[in-house]
């Protein structure tokens, strides 16, 4: 069967995680273990923690999220255009300026309902 | 440089969708940008933007052009499903306005959500390409998503749009892994070049994998028993016009993806998948009916006779002939109208927040608001199925296709079914007519205009589809699909 062609792939795979698993096990056999409070404390970016991780994150932070996924994704179909551009022609122009247009009444309407404003 | 070659594009083709979308948008800049008085008009217009693009869609019929480069179909089957989720989306906002504005739910979002989940709709229906029905499905999907949440702060609501999120992930998920498949195993995402290559391909394990996991994809979508745990929640905790919606236009559109990839992708599988059908329609069916019986609450009976429906249109699926697809088709045109027009009328009677929706509910209607009465009956003599409905003829139409291909036992069912789901459709009118005020202060029904619109347009339909049906299952006849 065409799965044959994988098997190397399996075995990567399976050598990976191989490799993985023996380092992860040596250092924990054999390396020096030293115990004490500070280095047992959840790690924070090196800085002792000072309120519990367990808090709500302000909804603004997805909201910026998204849209920065959203013009992400619009930069992501410009630059091929761009750089096609003249192949494309006055065509390619068009539907690329209405695409434009679309997020643009997207970003006019995120604005004026307030998703931008951080306070 | 050399030019790149770009594929046939016929933009007279997509004007529905075009129109949809442009009005959606319209739609979202009136929310931001009108004052609070601008926003009463947001319903008409979406009102307006569906009738346009159903007139548009009209215009296309007997048009049959494949386009952008082959992933997209305008042909007769898509054009009288695109008209069947125009009429979908226009008595939604028609029958939204007033219920809008006492939820405060009347943003330019709301009509805008549901003129997006058409044009996803509409993408199912003219896809020709995996890929492309996935898009439309999402398309729809998400919009419902939010549709379902809309009345924040109804905790029924947020239920129900948490769990159909959730399941329709999972769903999808099923969908797009059984597409994988299927392009795993063919090499093509092109429904038709599927079809040729599936051809060679009986018993491949992976592609008979591929098409029952869209199988199940779709059934999710259809609400098809065994995978119809979402429905009864979903479709009672959502507000009542979107529950209205998502039981027509949504669900026609599932119907008409799964139509058409079974029919142009896996024609070759004919002989073994009309079991996995016929045995869904009788379950289907068969649930959906015996739970709809032990319900209180009309909105959720509603939800299991919605359920009940999908299983008579499933026997469409399982008849697997032009017949059968054009009498499934038939039968969404019929069940939007009738459905829609139920809703209609329970909106009236449940009044501000939805308090009032259980049997008892409606005693004594007949005596305190007799029009409202003599309107919800006759939805629900359709629903049942009673001559000279809408219903009557949209069943004959779809379980003499089944007699004819010769599933007698399938009909049988079905027209037994039919007897059953009338018990509970007419405890409705017994509350109504036979039983007196039971005393408790009720609200007062009072009928708003666009609701009697709505109401009007939904009975005269439901009427001229019982009486005069001829011109328009020839126009059915006329949407087919070659199996």
């Amino acid at each position: 069967m065409i799965l044959n062609q994988y098997i190397p792939v399996i075995l990567m795979m399976l050598v990976a995680a191989g490799v993985a698993v023996a380092v992860l096990g040596l250092a924990e056999f054999l390396g020096p273990k030293v115990v004490f409070r500070e280095k047992m404390e959840p790690f924070e970016c090196g800085e002792n923690p000072i309120v519990s991780p367990k808090q709500r994150f302000s909804v603004r932070f997805y909201l910026i999220a998204l849209m920065f996924i959203i013009f992400d994704i619009e930069a992501v179909f410009l630059f091929p255009w761009a750089v096609n551009f003249q192949a494309l022609g006055l065509f390619g122009f068009v539907e690329m300026m209405i695409f434009v247009f679309i997020l643009a009444l997207g970003l006019a309407y995120v604005w004026k309902k307030g998703a931008l404003e951080w306070e | 440089m050399t030019p790149i070659k770009i594929p046939s594009i016929a933009l007279d083709a997509i004007g529905p969708e075009m129109v949809l979308t442009a009005t959606a948008m319209v739609l979202l800049m009136i929310e931001v940008f009108a004052d609070k008085k601008g926003r009463d008009h947001l319903g008409y217009i979406a009102l307006g933007g569906s009738v346009l693009a159903g007139a548009l869609a009209y215009k296309l019929s007997g048009v049959s052009v494949t386009t952008f480069g082959g992933l997209y179909v305008v042909d007769n089957f898509s054009t009288f499903f695109k008209i069947i989720f125009m009429i979908s989306a226009g008595l939604t906002a028609l029958i939204s306005v007033k219920y809008a504005q006492d939820e405060g739910i009347n943003h330019g979002e709301y009509y805008a959500m549901i003129l997006f989940a058409t044009v996803g709709m509409c993408v199912m229906a003219s896809a020709r390409d995996l890929i492309t029905i996935f898009m439309g499905v999402e398309v729809m999907s998400i919009a419902l998503y939010v549709l379902a949440g809309m009345t924040r702060t109804r905790e029924v609501s947020n239920e129900a749009s948490l769990k159909y999120f959730i399941l329709g992930a999972f769903s999808s998920g099923f969908l797009l892994y059984g597409m994988a498949l299927v392009y795993g195993a063919t090499g093509t995402t092109q429904l038709q070049a599927i079809g040729k290559a599936a051809g060679l391909l009986t018993g491949n394990p992976m592609f008979i994998a591929g098409a029952v996991m869209m199988t199940i994809g779709f059934a999710f979508k259809v609400a098809a028993v065994p995978f119809h745990m979402w429905t009864p929640d979903v479709y009672q905790g959502s507000p009542a016009p979107v529950t209205a919606f998502m039981s027509t236009g949504p669900k026609a559109a599932a119907f008409a993806a799964f139509l058409r990839v079974f029919a142009e992708a896996f024609p070759a599988m004919k002989e073994d998948w009309w079991v996995i059908i016929w045995s869904l329609a009788v379950l289907t069916m068969t649930m959906g009916n015996v739970v709809a019986l032990v319900q209180n609450d009309v909105k959720r009976m509603l939800a299991y006779s919605s359920i009940a429906h999908a299983g008579y249109i499933l026997v469409g699926l399982a008849v697997a002939s032009p017949a059968g697809s054009s009498g499934a088709a038939f039968y969404l045109l019929v069940y939007a109208f009738m459905n829609i027009g139920a809703f209609a009328l329970l909106i009236v009677a449940a009044g501000k927040g939805e308090r009032t929706t259980t049997y008892q509910d409606f005693s004594g209607m007949g005596r305190r608001s007799p029009l409202t009465a003599l309107a919800l009956t006759i939805m629900v003599f359709s629903l049942a199925g009673i001559p000279p409905t809408a219903g009557f003829a949209g069943k004959f139409y779809l379980f003499m296709s089944a007699l004819e291909k010769g599933f007698v036992w399938l009909a049988v069912i079905a027209v037994i079914n039919s007897v059953v789901s009338v018990f509970y459709y007419l405890k409705l009118v017994v509350y109504m007519y036979m039983r007196d005020e039971d005393g408790e202060a009720r609200p007062e029904i009072s009928v708003a205009a666009p609701l009697a619109v709505a109401a009007v347009v939904t009975v005269c339909a439901v009427m001229w589809l019982g009486v005069m049906p001829a011109k328009y299952i020839d126009f059915a006849k006329s949407a087919f699909l070659p199996f």
